[in-house]
């Protein structure tokens, strides 16, 4: 059986091009995701590759995640400010939460100051939550302004 | 493409970017630690850095404003 070789070759670029799609979705999606990045985690960098392993680490590794990500998310705003995909008012905004978050690990360092290393993750943990939830408000706010 | 799936890539786009200055600092503390710094010197920087980075949010979101 023969093919139409036309036809053949608009098979083959379609195929070629769902799987650069594909590929490009699977990437991103694996990247989005905390510890699926290539850099590992702020614990493994602090404490090797098995990570923090005592509570205190755990607790430290938590703070300094959070301080970590509140700056790649403060860097990323001011990129999106001066490029106009968020105002002025949104950047303060932003940057009013992030001080807030900031303040919550500084009080969870305190915590851990003082010996108290389960308290100090919780409160760790809720300033890496508010800040993982304003950055998809921030992304949010930047693609729909991008499309406009 | 359709819409839903273009509207995928820029969100998705707009998020590696904080991925990648994420990595950024753990490449820093990583290189840190092998020049010796401790949890404690990385912890301070860290917290500095993370000031300094809202700060100079604020200064953008001025000078745009």
């Amino acid at each position: 059986m023969r093919l139409n070789p036309k036809l053949n070759l608009k098979l083959i670029a379609f195929l070629g091009l769902c799987y650069a799609i594909t590929s490009l979705v699977v990437a991103m999606a694996l990247v989005s995701l905390p510890g699926c990045s290539t850099g590992g985690t702020v614990g493994q960098a602090m404490y090797g590759e098995s990570g923090p392993a005592t509570a205190e680490e755990k607790a430290q590794a938590a703070i300094n995640e959070a301080r970590v990500l509140a700056s790649a998310v403060a860097d990323t705003a001011s990129e999106h400010v001066k490029k106009g995909l968020l105002t002025p008012d949104e950047a303060l905004a932003i940057a009013k939460e992030l001080r807030g978050a900031l303040a919550k690990a500084n009080a969870a360092q305190e915590l851990l100051d003082s010996g108290q290393s389960y308290a100090s993750f919780d409160q760790a943990s809720l300033s890496k939550a508010l800040i993982r939830a304003l950055e998809r408000r921030m992304v949010k706010a930047a693609a729909e302004r991008s499309k406009k | 493409m359709n819409d839903d799936m273009i509207e995928f890539l820029e969100v998705a786009l707009l998020a590696a970017d904080t991925v990648a200055k994420r990595e950024e600092v753990i490449s820093m503390v990583r290189q840190w630690r092998v020049e010796g710094k401790t949890i404690n010197e990385i912890t301070a920087i860290l917290r500095e850095k993370a000031d300094q980075s809202v700060g100079n949010l604020e200064s953008a979101a001025g000078e745009a404003g």
